[in-house]
């Protein structure tokens, strides 16, 4: 009887200890599960941004790029990017990046378009050796140097800054706020034929004046006049209809500006000889919705003279 | 006779009382290990869970379905400081899910200890996420410590925000330690802490244009 009893509890609390056993090993192995899992889904995403990166670097070399679909195998896992081109005038396109690794896919989609030239708030192909920026200067938008950026206390640069050299400080009490962000290594070559590519532009979907030595043009929010003499009569437009893509040409002859911008607009002129090719400014040329005000705005105007200065 | 039965009954009951305290400690430890394993395992659940949350949510700072509402991206967080950032997104749902296309404003920050006195970890406090003008709610995962550091363009700890943006933010560093609500024994100590850390994470948007 005794050693029934003993045999009893022996088997007794075996039994007892395997269940608390298996259940500790299956905590255990859960909070393994646990971080696995995350582990894939952070696997799953960098797979994601491997093939946005492998993808754009390819887009950089080649920008004329025909849109298909590419599909690597990296790292154990599977990256499936989708390029396709959303606007083709402007060019922009759009990547769908998918990486897969397991069970597990994570999406990056990225929205890619050529940079502009405007979009600089301050641009120069060199800064020499005596320009200082310093305490109290501030630049309120992007801002690019092809040379060395010379900075000295504390100068403020609201957007970002981009330059193919180095910045240089004056002292190492130089403290230049980025607060847009800095990269260096970005070099941008001065746009040599921007008249002839905003009269091509206007030549295939925009206004055009040609026959007029002397255009005198006002925007009018949603329309435009223009006329061509100081004393001729006015004819009304409506922007969009005028120069539904934006550009606006007056081929060899004097511009004359002012008005209200609603929209975005580059206008050039073109030509030589007397004022042709100039762009005078004839009063306040002004935004509808003020950037500065409300940085939604999508206002823009490019003005772009064959013979310089724009007065 | 009379003597050894009551010596057999004395040592039979010591031999038996120190029997019964073998397993009634047995049985503590198999208590505190379930507790601790499996305290363990919902601490860790809760951490990933908050992770994954805060990387999704914050990878898309200055993001927009539609760009162009977004043309300033360095001016995508509106307020940041150790205990809380606000941010300019994009909310995904399953029906959009890259966003409807209108800006939303997303606020993260840290409830004080004394909201949760019912739990019995003194530390314990609620994180919240705020999507654009929803009322403050937040569920109660252990988080006993969320610390934002902010890093500049040229990789240097911000110590003095801007008043107004862009703060000049180029990447953030997340501290996040969780704990159990309520541990076995109330042991709070830092060994039973779990610790989290995202160095760096970059606010791709940003930089982007």
């Amino acid at each position: 009887m005794g050693g029934k009893a003993a045999l009893l509890l022996v088997l007794g609390f075996s039994l007892i200890f395997m269940v608390a056993g298996r259940n500790f090993n299956s905590l255990a192995t859960s909070t393994v599960d646990n971080f696995t899992n995350y582990y894939s889904d952070s696997k799953a995403h960098n797979l994601a941004a491997t093939g946005v990166n492998l993808v754009t670097n390819q887009i950089f070399l080649n920008g004329a790029m025909a849109d298909q679909t590419f599909n690597y195998s990296f790292d154990q896992g599977t990256i499936t990017v989708t390029l396709t081109t959303t606007n083709a005038f402007q060019n922009i396109k759009q990547l769908l990046s998918v990486g897969t690794y397991g069970n597990v896919t994570s999406t990056i989609r990225i929205i890619l378009k050529p940079s502009v030239f405007s979009k600089y708030a301050y641009f120069s192909h060199s800064e020499g050796a005596n320009i200082w920026w310093t305490t109290s200067d501030t630049v309120w938008g992007p801002l690019h140097t092809n040379g060395q950026l010379r900075v000295a206390d504390r100068p403020v640069f609201m957007g970002k800054v981009t330059l193919d050299g180095s910045i240089v400080k004056y002292s190492n009490s130089a403290q230049p706020q980025f607060l847009g962000g800095v990269q260096t290594g970005v070099h941008v070559t001065i746009p040599s034929n921007g008249v002839s590519n905003v009269g091509a532009a206007a030549t295939s979907g925009g206004g055009k004046f040609s026959g007029h030595s002397l255009v005198y043009l006002e925007f009018r929010g949603d329309s435009l006049r223009y006329k061509y003499s100081s004393g001729g009569s006015w004819t009304y437009v409506l922007a969009s209809a005028f120069a539904p893509n934006g550009a606006i040409f007056a081929e060899n002859a004097e511009l004359r500006i002012k008005g209200v911008v609603k929209g975005q607009y580059t206008i050039a002129a073109s030509g030589t000889g007397g004022d042709r090719g100039k762009i005078y400014l004839d009063n306040d040329v002004y935004y509808n919705t003020d950037p500065r005000v409300d940085p939604n705005s999508q206002d823009m105007l490019g003005i772009v003279a064959q013979s310089l200065p724009v007065h | 006779m009379g003597f050894s039965t009551l010596l057999d009954i004395l040592g039979s009951t010591i031999a038996g009382g120190l029997l019964l305290m073998i397993l009634m400690r047995m049985n503590d430890a198999s208590v505190e290990n379930n507790y601790f394993y499996s305290g363990e395992r919902i601490v860790q659940q809760n951490l990933v869970e908050v992770v994954k949350l805060l990387e999704f949510d914050l990878r898309k700072i200055g993001y927009c379905n539609n760009w162009q509402l977004m043309p300033i991206p360095s001016m995508a967080i509106t307020q940041a400081d150790s205990n809380g950032i606000t941010f300019l997104t994009d909310i995904v749902t399953p029906s959009d899910p890259y966003g409807d296309g209108v800006l939303d404003v997303m606020h993260y920050y840290l409830g004080p200890t004394s909201e949760l006195t019912a739990t019995p970890n003194p530390y314990d406090r609620l994180l919240y996420r705020v999507a654009n003008s929803q009322t403050p709610a937040g569920s109660n995962l252990g988080l006993t410590q969320f610390k934002l550091t902010y890093f500049d363009a040229n990789g240097d700890k911000i110590t003095s925000m801007p008043a107004s943006p862009p703060f000049g933010i180029a990447a953030i560093q997340i501290d996040i330690s969780v704990e159990n609500t309520a541990a076995y024994g109330n042991d709070y100590s830092a060994d039973k802490r779990i610790i989290w850390r995202q160095v760096r994470l970059p606010a791709r948007n940003f930089t982007l244009r």
